[in-house]
């Protein structure tokens, strides 16, 4: 039996009253589909079945996108009640094929918004329950030992001191990192947002394939610096890893969330969950060490652990990007797809381009030669390029491939547009190597 | 415990005898079972390779895509380049451990072969995390390189990195087939040898090691296709550019639509049982265990002391090496925090409490399991070397095949096919079929049957028909005297062949990661993977790891000594 | 006296072995006990004995395979008891014949002329001239498993005498053939050994194979030399209860000499007499032995039985082809008799009372 703090005990006694009387008949199994892990899931169902003893919480871990494959692949004969995960583009995509089911949630004292973004789906078809924002966390021995500066952007991690410290997961396996890219992307416009993410992946370590593959290596100090969502880095923290965490300026703090699956065998217990997870017990135990979510009721914060942040007095993380759940859905695929094909699979590549790159400039400091600039400025735009602009990307014919519509489609097949991409990826990065590599040697 | 899969019969020769309806219903029964669990769901799955996308038409062009895609040519070039270069190193591992304990008269030679097994049942996920914790870029041996002579060693780099966990990881695979090889050859087949002046290690190369090649090669084509097939550890290391990944990341991310993952998957089974039927063929003329007398195996020579000295340090070396997941798992087990150091900060024995309190499920689920599985493999790999060996129904040898077959599927890919064969199947409330815990059992006893199906084909194959046809004759029926004669006397076999399919699929993650449908249900190795995925579930992840290696360790232990048992008594009364 | 096949490319030279006080053990069990043995240059000699008599061990151990703790074996004059095999040239052909199955015939043979880094010239010619020798040239490119059995055994062989071994050793060389070509290899056998002119032992536990190819016979029993002798004195004389028994049938009698009417007579215990020749001086307590073969049915009317002749009753008969062996049960007592079988006389059947006379001078004494 693991041990709670005894704040936590009092606040969940303080409220199994009210929502006694509020349940009069959920009862049975109720069915989760989440991407948490059980240091999440776990507090918050024993609290939940405390409270609701009638109710016994069936929770299945699977990562973000496999959720929501399981969901369509079982939609004819579903048996998950609840889908409950962070990316708020997943939802978008289940309720885009009709997925989810409306609810309006009677819990009260949680505002519209959290920062930029609306806590709730305008169309009431799923609810943040806590939110998480985006940044970088590191590892203090690895730091220390290697002499590295500690970074605040997303830009810092393209300096030259972090080549090969730096990781993050593929976006098309994890959702939070999805989002990470979609608010860069969003936050810096297409093109620069692309020139940004490439500049700091060239300083990869590696691309993991599950997101806490990040924190996991940051945490054991195989790579330096990690690109996370806020909780990993607050829970390792609480675990006792001698790691530190930074919200960049371009982040967006995005509500998790939580929704009522169609067809729901257990209707009435899946809202008797949302119902609990709003209410300030619910939200209380947010703030355990294991979880470390912001609640998005406001009047739970008074209990906060000290130094703990609140996205709703902070003003620095209220100025944050304005994010576009339409765009981010409607695009995701494509994205995906390009961030695997032009880094994912061509990291070999892009780092080597990127390490000739910063010799260059480390050289060129030394000794200045203006023809060896043009060219190390060449190589960055050669880097920097991408094979399809904004509007290509969000295009049918583009995003149709990824999709496979019923209809005959008139583009190119997923593969050909892939192929096309890392092809064009990897002959970029040669040019671009072979460019910074001339210019070394006349900067020598 | 010997395992071949150097023969591959293709055909069923359409034998001359009658076969009996009792023969033909066992047949049958096993031939729906294989239909059932094994080629229609991968069958399903399969489909989707071949037919364009969106139309569902049948085509080609999603194979020409494959061919034109460089990532896909460089991921088969890679997936080739590390399952060959991990038959090199498991073979480096392998080799003395098989020659020091087979060839000399030496003390612990069982513990080691043993010891030897162990990283078979290294769960999934931790091993590769421990071994991290080790060897990796940051781990405690490069830590201290570092510090002491200011370098490092890449161990764990890239598709070398891969090469380096997978060649831990498999190498019992040759240890046992090389070792049941090597305790086969004829003494005198050696002595010849000597007595014409051959001695040392031109001996062993001329003479003993050709002998006991088929052995080698059988146990070399396993560790080939097993890391060909391996996604997991590629994708723990964050390796994508190989095969398996590829067709995992294909299948799970990006549209369910997409057929190349699926493409992908049938290059992946093309190739294995490519690679199954070119060793099959390599060996097919010289398999000479089996055809030689008596003369109780080779000589084991006593050592000198420092010859004996040299042999454990070779094997302490070797150990070493390849129970370091082990270590590290173990340690971790017990860790506070272990980060950026040669050794954990603080030890506490905190996660085993956490464990014990809440996952005595997985367990009690791994064993139900596990157990099933084996029972199953044991009772059709019985069954079908029963129809192989004793029966000449036409199309036996096909039941062979095709359960053999099962060793190049891939386990995500059976376990995709599970659940859209049978996700639409509803039990009279509606439950879907698939979402039952019994279907995770049958995809663990499908992928671990053709260990079972070598170990009773062994098994049956010593048994002299003459004992068969003694209690015939003294009017046993068939059905009998299998029952009185034949399982009593296959015991050892069957248990080796129980113990190989449980302590495997108790740790197997890839397919029941996709079949697992309630928390309820989960075997441990789901556990631990929910485990992983947290800052404060490490230590703990690690410690239910310790827990299944030590619950499938001792029950492998346990049923060795049965086996042992039960050859002492039979060879007593002989 | 090179052979004309063999020219100069094997040369082989007949030298001695000796066997000096050689003992050894598997653990607490004695399986050679004090074995002393002189085999002259050229012999054919043979171990012969029951199955865990030893002589398996005492083969292994002049090939070195096993360790004698005490006593030297002397090759040709040099000490070989402290080499290890692969240094003794000492060639032995196994029961199994133990061909690898994985090289041709020819580099079966080759194998040792290899091992010894011989130019590769020398080592075909080699090669050659040992499978001509053994009849088998045509098949240097076979597998072994596509010879017969008898093929394999000459392929052993060439193999053997092909590294030119000081002795040569055949380990049951006949087991594994049928009872046929069993007859026609021993005397192939008997014939290459005299063409080789090497010093070859034999082991066998078939008196008969011994007894037709061998110059000398040593009978060993429970870890120990019963007798050494030529078969014919093997079967003549006896030295102990078990040559004997184990060299053919015998028929033997525990008794004492007690006087009678007619002289001394032997009492056996069983109450029967036989009479001794006066010129027998039998020692104390001595067994009497007489081969069925030295007995003769002298009548079938118990009447006529007088001094000398035993009486009994038929139990029952053996055919063995040109002789008949009936087994006459007298006073309590079982004895063997041979009888010549001839075509077209009625053999006497169970149940028939004869008379049996034993020849004094046929009548052997063991000493107890």
């Amino acid at each position: 039996m693991s041990r709670r703090p005894s704040w936590l005990l009092a606040a969940i006694a303080g409220l199994v009253l009210p929502v006694a009387a509020h349940a009069q008949a959920p009862t049975g199994k109720v069915s989760i589909v989440t991407s948490y892990s059980k240091d999440l899931t776990d507090p918050i169902k024993k609290a939940f079945q405390a409270a609701m003893p009638g109710i016994t919480l069936d929770v299945q871990n699977r990562n973000t996108n496999a959720g929501v494959k399981f969901l369509e692949e079982t939609k004819a004969n579903n048996q998950v009640d609840i889908f409950w995960a962070s990316a708020p583009d997943a939802f978008e995509a289940l309720k885009g094929k009709s997925l989810l089911q409306k609810y309006t949630p009677k819990a009260t004292g949680i505002p519209a918004k959290i920062g930029q973004f609306p806590i709730n789906d305008p169309d009431g078809f799923y609810f943040g329950f806590a939110a998480s924002g985006y940044g970088i966390m590191w590892n203090e021995r690895y730091v220390k030992a290697n002499k590295l500066p500690e970074p605040k952007e997303w830009q810092d991690l393209a300096a030259p001191a972090y080549y090969d410290h730096v990781s993050m997961a593929a976006p098309s396996r994890s959702g939070t990192t999805h989002l990470t890219v979609e608010t860069i992307l969003q936050g810096e416009g297409w093109d620069k947002g692309w020139a940004t993410l490439k500049a700091v992946a060239g300083n990869f370590r590696e691309v993991t394939e599950r997101s806490f593959g990040v924190p996991e290596a940051v945490n054991s100090g195989q790579v330096g610096y990690g690109i996370v969502i806020d909780f990993f880095a607050f829970s390792s923290q609480a675990t006792g890893f001698p790691v530190k965490f930074v919200y960049p300026s371009v982040t967006t703090i995005v509500p998790a969330n939580i929704a009522i699956v169609a067809n729901a065998p257990n209707k009435a217990g899946a809202e008797a969950f949302i119902e609990f997870l709003l209410s300030p017990a619910g939200q209380n135990i947010l703030f355990d060490p294991g979880i470390r979510r912001l609640p998005v009721n406001p009047s739970v914060y008074d209990k906060a652990p000290a130094g703990y942040p609140n996205p709703f007095k902070d003003p620095r993380l209220n100025s944050m990007v304005k994010f576009d759940v339409k765009t981010s859905e409607h695009r995701n695929n494509v994205v995906d797809s390009l961030f695997d094909q032009i880094v994912t699979f061509q990291l070999a590549d892009l780092k080597g381009a990127t390490k000739a790159i910063e010799d260059a400039e480390t050289a060129l400091a030394k000794k200045d030669n203006a023809q060896a600039r043009t060219l190390v400025k060449d190589a960055r735009a050669l880097v920097a390029a991408m094979p399809v602009a904004e509007a290509e990307a969000s295009a049918t014919e583009t995003t149709g491939a990824f999709t496979g519509s019923k209809k005959k489609e008139k583009g190119a097949r997923q593969a050909e547009l892939e192929q096309k991409w890392a092809a064009f990826a990897k002959e970029h990065y040669a040019q671009a190597k072979a460019k910074a590599e001339e210019a070394l040697k006349l900067a020598k | 415990m010997t395992r071949r899969f150097a023969a591959i019969p293709l055909l069923g020769s359409i034998g001359a005898g009658r076969a009996t309806p009792g023969q033909v219903v066992l047949a049958l029964g096993i031939l729906a079972f294989l239909v059932l669990f094994l080629i229609w769901p991968v069958a399903t799955v399969i489909w989707v390779a071949f037919t364009e996308k969106g139309s569902g038409a049948f085509t080609l062009v999603n194979f020409y895509d494959f061919a034109r895609t460089d990532l896909f040519v460089r991921a088969f070039w890679n997936s080739f380049y590390v399952s060959a270069m991990a038959v090199v190193f498991a073979s480096a591992f392998a080799l003395p451990l098989a020659y020091i304990t087979s060839r000399f008269a030496f003390r612990g030679a069982a513990i080691i072969q043993i010891l030897g097994f162990l990283p078979l049942i290294m769960p999934p996920f931790v091993g590769a995390v421990a071994l991290q914790l080790f060897f990796g870029r940051n781990g405690s041996v490069n830590l201290l390189l570092d510090d002491w002579f200011g370098f490092k060693v890449p161990f764990m780099d890239g598709l070398n990195g891969v090469v380096f966990v997978q060649s831990i990881h498999y190498f019992p695979f040759i240890l046992i087939n090389l070792s049941a090889a090597l305790r086969n050859i004829d003494r005198s087949m050696e002595e010849a040898a000597q007595n014409l002046g051959s001695s040392g290690f031109r001996l062993f190369r001329r003479i003993v090691f050709p002998l006991a090649l088929p052995g080698y090669v059988a146990g070399a084509s396993l560790v080939f296709v097993k890391v060909f097939d391996d996604l997991a550890t590629p994708l723990l290391l964050n390796v994508k550019d190989m095969l398996a990944p590829q067709a995992y990341l294909r299948v799970t991310s990006i549209g369910i639509t997409d057929p190349m993952g699926y493409v992908i998957s049938v290059v992946l089974i093309v190739t294995s049982v490519a690679a199954m039927w070119a060793s099959s063929l390599a060996t097919r003329n010289i398999d000479y265990a089996t055809v030689q007398r008596g003369g109780g195996g080779i000589v084991r020579r006593r050592l000198k002391p420092w010859e004996t000295a040299a042999a454990y340090a070779v094997i302490t070396l070797i150990l070493l090496l390849v129970l370091a997941p082990h270590f590290g798992l173990l340690l971790l087990s017990f860790a506070t925090i272990w980060s950026f150091s040669p050794l954990p900060d603080a030890y506490t024995v905190a996660h085993y409490a956490r464990v014990f309190g809440e996952s005595s499920l997985y367990i009690k689920n791994t064993l139900i399991y596990a157990s099933l599985a084996g029972l199953i493999d044991i009772a059709v790999g019985t069954s079908i070397a029963y129809l192989v060996l004793r029966t000449k129904l036409p199309g036996r040898v096909s039941l062979d095949t095709i359960a053999t077959a099962a060793l190049a599927i891939p386990g995500i890919v059976l376990g995709i096919g599970y659940l859209r064969a049978y996700y639409g199947v509803q039990l009279w409330d509606g439950t879907p079929i698939a979402s039952l815990w019994i279907i995770i059992v049958l995809a663990l006893a499908i992928r671990r049957l053709p260990y079972a199906l070598r170990a009773c084909h062994a098994a049956l194959q010593q048994i002299s028909v003459s004992l068969e046809e003694a209690a015939e004759n003294l009017g046993a029926t068939k059905i009998r005297t299998v029952r009185r004669v034949v399982i009593p006397l296959m015991t050892g076999g069957l248990a080796a062949g129980f113990v190989t399919s449980f302590a495997t699929a108790a740790v197997e993650l890839s397919a029941t990661l996709m079949l697992v449908q309630s928390n309820s249900d989960a075997p441990l190795a789901y556990g631990l993977y929910v485990f992983m995925q947290s800052p404060a579930g490490r230590g703990a992840g690690a410690a239910l790891g310790v827990i299944a290696v030590v619950i499938v360790a001792a029950s492998t232990v346990f049923s060795q000594l049965l086996v042992e048992r039960d050859r002492r008594s039979k060879a007593g009364q002989g | 006296m090179a052979d004309p096949v063999l020219k100069s490319d094997i040369q082989l030279k007949a030298v001695d072995l000796r066997i000096d006080d050689v003992s050894a053990s598997y653990g607490d069990h004695r399986v050679l006990n004090h074995i002393n043995l002189d085999v002259r240059p050229g012999e054919f000699f043979a171990l012969l004995g029951p199955s865990g008599c030893g002589k398996t061990t005492l083969l292994r151990t002049i090939a070195g395979f096993a360790q004698a703790e005490a006593g030297r074996i002397v090759v040709g004059g040099s000490d070989i008891s402290r080499l290890p095999p692969w240094k003794r040239d000492v060639g032995m052909v196994f029961q199994s014949y133990a061909l690898w199955p994985h090289l041709s015939v020819a580099r079966n043979v080759a194998f040792g002329l290899e091992e010894r880094r011989l130019p590769r010239a020398d080592i075909a010619r080699r090669v050659a001239t040992a499978l001509d020798f053994v009849g088998l040239g045509q098949l240097g490119d076979r597998r072994p498993s596509e010879l017969s059995g008898g093929q394999q055994q000459r392929v052993a062989l060439a193999r053997t005498i092909a590294i030119e071994p000081k002795i040569l050793l055949l380990d049951e060389p006949l087991s594994n053939l049928d009872a046929k070509l069993r007859i026609q290899v021993r005397r192939e056998l008997r014939n290459l050994q005299q063409r080789l002119g090497l010093t070859t032992i034999l082991v066998t536990h078939d008196q008969e194979e011994a007894n037709t190819i061998c110059d000398r016979v040593a009978v060993m029993s429970a870890g120990e030399v019963q007798q050494i002798g030529t078969p014919a004195e093997l079967y003549e004389q006896p030295a102990n209860l078990f040559v004997a028994q184990f060299l053919g049938t015998a028929n033997v009698f525990e008794g004492r000499v007690v006087s009678a009417e007619t002289g001394r007579v032997f009492e056996s215990s069983s109450g029967l007499r036989f009479p001794i020749a006066t010129e027998v001086d039998v020692p104390d307590g001595a067994r009497l032995v007489f081969r069925p073969q030295d007995a003769t049915i002298v009548t079938n009317d118990t009447a006529a039985a007088g001094a000398g002749v035993i009486s009994g009753r038929i139990v029952y008969r053996e055919f063995l082809g040109s002789t008949l062996r009936y087994g006459i049960q007298a006073d309590g007592a079982d004895l063997y008799v041979d009888a010549p079988f001839k075509t077209g006389v009625q053999p006497l059947a169970p149940g028939d009372l004869v008379g049996v006379s034993i020849a004094e001078n046929s009548v052997k004494w063991l000493p107890a």
